[in-house]
């Protein structure tokens, strides 16, 4: 931490809209294609062309804007971004200036364990990609690569206040609008292929002062926890310098993920002079309120009004609702479990927290490529319940689940899964316990029936998992009763 | 409005474009001319005008999203100065 300093962090967010073509012209935006083979007149620039918005582009920046309590804006437009740069064809970036599609919202975060903290949303605008800039790796080549396929694929630009306080919250910050934006359908979010963008702003101020220190704009880190890091680093690095009387310069730093350390971006001779102007291939939009409730009222459940479904609903705890919500897979996956088997939704999603997740982090995490079905779950913890299985026994065909996939049915038959049931074999290990836990016993007979629990267990224990503990249960208290 | 040799430099370099001694100097007045007769426009009121964004008195033209074919790479190749493995290839920048 800062010590007698307070962190200001605001956070500029680029995301990709999942459109199917490009924000003015009809080539495609799929990943990962031929270079420069998804390129038309219109995204490399040649004059005379005549760039025509994307409809879906602006309803899902819409959207956003919707989904991140924003106002609309009723007039929008479109502006030239003046600058010179061989990704960039035209020379200008169509973006918007003065006039974004949306402006003045916020985004709430968890902060603590109960605390809610809502931090700003300035503004949200609609602008397209550059195109991508490779570099040799060897020295004396003195030459880049282009690749336009970029070029021309339509972002938002989601910048916040500065009203983020430590590196914490603005990882929490990032999640929860990677989570309301996949919620949403706008945008796949996804930092390695480069669908989700962060630069940070970053400064520090005594402790009460009004003022804001001077910032530094770190760029170039490429995930949710290089974001954390690069700022911890760069907090740290701040603060030493005002303890020794230096003063921050206003910069550009560049993070270093191998040596988890910032840089000094080499200063481009000239501060930015973009020379915004209209536009004028473009016209301008104009969005109706009833034209916004449109696009509102066909906005999918968001994580918050999820949350508090599930809460409600399914009388989960919040913190287990929290943990479910937050991807609308994982979500989707335990409501599917649930209506498999709806008796018990507090068990099924202890089973995806515990086991599942479990699962997820040491694969890819994705759900989409997890053999076991939800609905297998939902399986699971009702021949628990009906105490056809021991959870000891649950979790090797949980197991067998992750592995093969199949069903719950199929692994117990194959494996020859079953409970004792068999009274003579189950007293054996009764007697057992009984004899060799005289005190339990004992405390059971003076009317201490927690003391039930223990000796239901160590039988358990003998049976290796495979007693009945119903039936277990039972014999118990009739035996120690006669006794 | 007198434009300053500084001013058309900063232009020039902005709009990378290689200027001599004289150019600056001719530049600098004919710019200054020009602004001067634009400072005409500012006699008028315009307080109670709005902004203009377009010139014609349509909004709202979109297209659908639908993604269609993009021209033959060869095409774009052929009017890159230099080219190589379907990328166009540019002075070192970093």
């Amino acid at each position: 931490m800062a010590g007698d300093f307070e962190t200001v962090i605001g956070l500029e967010v680029h995301v990709q809209l999942n459109t199917q073509s490009k924000l003015f012209c009809q080539c495609s935006t799929q990943f990962g294609a031929k270079p420069n083979s998804q390129t038309c007149p219109i995204c490399q620039g040649h004059p005379g062309v005549l760039p025509v918005l994307n409809q879906e582009a602006l309803t899902k920046a819409v959207q956003a804007g919707l989904s991140l309590n924003c106002s609309i804006n009723h007039f929008s437009k479109f502006d030239r971004k003046n600058y010179f740069y061989p990704d960039l064809p035209k020379a200008y970036q169509i973006s918007q200036y003065d006039l974004p599609i949306c402006k003045e919202g916020y985004l709430e975060i968890s902060i603590g364990e109960h605390d809610i903290k809502k931090i700003g949303i300035t503004r949200i605008h609609m602008e397209e990609d550059a195109g991508k800039l490779i570099h040799s790796d060897v020295p004396s080549i003195n030459e880049s690569y282009v690749d336009l396929n970029r070029c021309g694929v339509p972002l938002l630009e989601i910048v916040s206040e500065p009203d983020m306080r430590n590196s914490t919250e603005a990882y929490h910050y990032l999640q929860s609008l990677k989570s309301i934006l996949k919620y949403i359908n706008v945008s796949d979010c996804n930092m390695e292929e480069g669908s989700l963008r962060c630069d940070a702003n970053v400064s520090l101020r005594l402790r009460g002062q009004k003022e804001f220190g001077t910032k530094v704009e770190i760029k170039n880190m490429n995930s949710f926890k290089g974001v954390q890091k690069a700022l911890e680093y760069e907090v740290k690095r701040q603060s030493m310098a005002l303890k020794k009387g230096e003063k921050i310069v206003q910069e550009t730093r560049l993070y270093n993920v191998d040596e988890d350390k910032t840089y000094t971006m080499r200063s481009k001779e000239e501060a930015h002079d973009y020379r915004y102007f209209p536009d004028p291939d473009l016209v301008p939009i104009i969005l109706e309120e009833k034209d916004v409730e449109v696009i509102r009222k066909d906005l999918p459940e968001l994580p918050k009004a999820k949350e508090e479904r599930f809460i409600k609903y399914y009388q989960l705890p919040q913190e287990d609702a929290g943990v479910l919500i937050s991807s609308l897979e994982l979500a989707n996956y335990f409501e599917m479990a649930v209506q498999s088997y709806p008796n018990n939704p507090k068990k099924i999603a202890n089973w995806i927290m515990a086991e599942l997740m479990r699962v997820l982090n040491e694969s890819d995490g994705e759900i989409s490529s997890l053999k076991v079905e939800a609905k297998q779950i939902g399986n699971l913890v009702k021949h628990i319940d009906e105490g056809k299985i021991s959870g000891k026994m649950g979790k090797t065909i949980f197991e067998d689940l992750v592995k093969e996939g199949g069903t719950v049915e199929g692994i117990i038959e194959n494996q020859g899964l079953k409970l004792v049931d068999d009274v003579g074999e189950l007293e054996k290990f009764i007697d057992e316990v009984i004899s060799e836990n005289p005190e339990p016993v004992a405390s059971f007979k003076a009317g201490k029936d927690k003391a039930i629990g223990f000796l239901v267990g160590q039988v358990m224990k003998k049976s290796k998992g495979q007693a009945n503990p119903g039936k277990v249960n039972q014999l118990l208290i009739d035996k120690l009763k006669e006794k | 409005m007198k434009v300053t040799l500084e001013v058309v430099e900063k232009v020039a370099q902005l709009s990378k474009i290689a200027l001599n001694e004289e150019d600056k100097i001719k530049y600098s007045n004919e710019i200054s001319q020009i602004l001067d007769y634009v400072e005409k426009i500012n006699e008028l009121d315009t307080s109670q005008v709005e902004p203009t964004a377009h010139i014609l008195d349509i909004h709202n033209v979109y297209r659908e999203d639908k993604s269609g074919r993009s021209i033959d790479v060869e095409i774009l190749m052929k009017l890159a100065p230099k080219h190589k493995d379907q990328f166009i290839v540019v002075p070192k920048v970093l």
